[in-house]
């Protein structure tokens, strides 16, 4: 838990506090996104966290424990920290930008290098192709990669990251976000990440904390934020789009039904004819619960086929998995011009199928009972 | 000719050993002055004054060899200790002023994170700021090297010794093929020290650059 108290911070030669007053408790396992104009204060209170920056007023604790009674390097050696530029040591292999933290923490050899590499696996990098490669010789993906590596490294309970996913392509960001969120679901940790990119701050965030000039607007849940605007500046912030950011918010797992009916590959064709009066389609699984694609039982009754029914499979060209957002799930429609897409558990088996309407009811509900 | 092969084998080889020593040992003593110079300049207390130290050095290096010479004389007596003692100051400036340029042009990203990550002020010096740096302080020793190497053949107006000795004594004697020996030796040494230290970056450039 980081609890911020009364914190101000006053730089020389500015006639106004960068940080001013701010109070503010980020729960154990959380994520706290700080979001905000440029300059208005969102990197000054991260790095008063780690003592990068010394407050002007106020206490700043970890656990209960005021951070000024660490030794600085010792508190900054137990919190994972990750900057935009990463900050990667030109002169150290990946293994050895990765191992600098274990190794300060005195651990063993065969520790450190089983440590890196599982590292390296977490954040879907080649520990073979990539552990003795030089910074300068991986993409700016692979650096950011690398960085969150290497902040993780000696299993931090806190983490800072400040714009950590800002110098990447839209495409690697969202790739990395969902395996960084996906990778917290597991560790848990205790996040102070920094964006000025509201719809990433509403994709990571269990909290978020609007600031302007110094100020915590708003410290609340996304969805508060998205729905209960405190004032004109948060709603500005958020933008006129509310309904668009709300599809980046909600999963595919809270709204995939399976409706549909399914269907065995190879069983027999009686099923068929029953599914005949209450569905269009159904869905083919495997024995194991895998997804095989789909039949049109309309057109197999058509041709008088139905003892052939799985000469007539057609496969889905994408599927879902359960942390994809309603965004991800509306992309997907509207690229492959699909209405209806099958989600996928962390196995690949079939669990639900979202479609536009209850894409569209669910957002309409979440509107209504949010913002009375 | 018979004359010119005698200098080059009896001569020559104990001369050419003597400006050796001499460059050696103030090359290493300006590099174990010069370098911790450049590092104190960096830290943060001293850093405002770093550019106003830096400049009188080089106020200082402006003043030509012979003059250094000559004041060092002064104090100093003649031989080889002041020799030494006056070359080591002559080469002081281009080590420290490229440890400072090495050190200050580091990304400052890359320290940063250091920081961040919880390595401590003299680790972040050690492990990170001196290996980056040392590309940069290697080419300020280069130049130093060139410069001793040729300044002390002048030394040898205060008895150094080495191959200024050849270089004088054809001047005086009227011989001008012993000061072109002299000055050719003295020349492909300080090619040999530039080459040589040279080779160390594109080392270390083929390694991370
Ligand atoms: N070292 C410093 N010395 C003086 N002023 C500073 C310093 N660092 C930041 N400031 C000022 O403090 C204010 C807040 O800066 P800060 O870096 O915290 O903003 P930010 O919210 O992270 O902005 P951005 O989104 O652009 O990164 C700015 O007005 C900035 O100019
Ligand atoms: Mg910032």
């Amino acid at each position: 838990m980081i609890k911020i108290e009364g914190v101000s911070k006053y730089y020389k030669g500015m006639d106004r506090p960068a940080v001013s007053k701010l109070d503010l408790e980020i729960k154990e396992g959380e994520i706290c996104v700080f979001v905000g104009p440029s300059g208005c204060g969102k990197t000054t209170t991260m790095k008063m966290i780690n003592r990068i920056i010394e407050p002007t007023n106020g206490i700043i604790s970890i656990d209960g424990k005021n951070i000024l009674e660490f030794d600085a390097d010792e508190l900054r050696l137990g919190i994972g920290y990750v900057i935009q530029k990463v900050g990667l040591f030109p002169h150290y292999t990946v293994f050895e930008n990765i191992a600098v933290v274990p190794k300060l923490k005195g651990w063993k050899e065969d520790k450190v290098m089983s440590r890196v590499r599982e590292l390296l696996d977490v954040v879907d990098l080649d520990p073979d192709e990539n552990m003795y490669k030089y910074p300068n010789q991986l993409s700016g993906g692979q650096k950011q990669r690398v960085g969150v590596a290497r902040a993780m490294a000696a299993n931090p309970s806190v983490m800072l990251m400040d714009e950590p996913f800002g110098a990447v392509d839209p495409i690697t960001r969202n790739q990395l976000q969902n395996e960084f969120l996906a990778l917290q679901k597991k560790v848990k940790m205790t996040i102070c990440f920094v964006t000025h990119d509201i719809d990433e701050a509403i994709k990571m965030g269990d909290k978020i904390a609007i600031m302007n000039n110094g100020k915590l607007v708003q410290y609340d849940t996304p969805e508060n934020i998205l729905f209960s605007p405190i004032n004109e500046f948060v709603e500005e912030f958020v933008g006129s789009d509310r309904a668009l950011k709300v599809l980046n918010l909600l999963r595919v797992s809270s709204i995939m039904e399976a409706y549909m009916p399914t269907i065995r590959y190879g069983s027999d064709s009686s099923q068929i004819n029953e599914f005949y009066n209450n569905s269009n389609f159904a869905i083919v699984l495997n024995d194991d619960n895998k997804l095989q694609g789909y039949i049109d039982i309309n057109r197999i009754v058509e041709k008088k086929n139905v003892e052939k029914w799985c000469d007539y499979i057609r496969t889905y060209d994408i599927c879902l998995g359960i942390d994809s957002t309603l965004k991800d799930a509306m992309v997907a429609m509207l690229e492959n011009d699909m209405k209806t897409i099958p989600v996928l558990d962390d196995e690949k088996k079939y669990i639900g199928v979202v479609n536009f309407d209850m894409i569209k009811s669910h957002v309409g509900r979440e509107y209504e009972t949010t913002i009375e | 000719m018979n004359e010119i092969i005698n200098i080059l084998l009896y001569d020559a080889p104990e001369l050419v050993l003597q400006h050796l020593i001499i460059v050696t040992i103030a090359l290493t003593s300006a590099i174990f002055l010069a370098v911790p110079l450049g590092v104190l300049l960096t830290r943060e207390k001293l850093k405002p004054y770093s550019n106003k130290i830096i400049a009188i050095l080089n106020t200082a290096q402006g003043v030509p060899s012979l003059a250094v010479i000559a004041i060092f004389l002064k104090f100093l007596g003649i031989g080889y200790f002041p020799s030494i003692v006056a070359l080591c100051l002559y080469g002081l400036l281009p080590i420290a002023q490229n440890t400072i340029a090495g050190i200050s042009n580091i990304d400052p990203d890359i320290l940063e994170s250091a920081k961040g990550i919880g390595l401590s002020k003299n680790k972040v010096l050690i492990d990170v700021e001196l290996p980056l740096a040392f590309p940069v302080i290697i080419a300020g020793i280069q130049t130093s090297a060139v410069l001793i190497v040729g300044t002390a053949a002048i030394a040898q107006l205060i008895g150094a010794g080495g191959l200024g000795k050849l270089i004088f004594t054809g001047i005086s004697q009227f011989r001008p093929e012993l000061t072109i020996i002299g000055a050719i030796l003295s020349a492909l040494m300080a090619i040999v020290f530039d080459r040589g230290l040279g080779s160390i970056n594109k080392r270390i450039e083929k390694k991370y650059k």
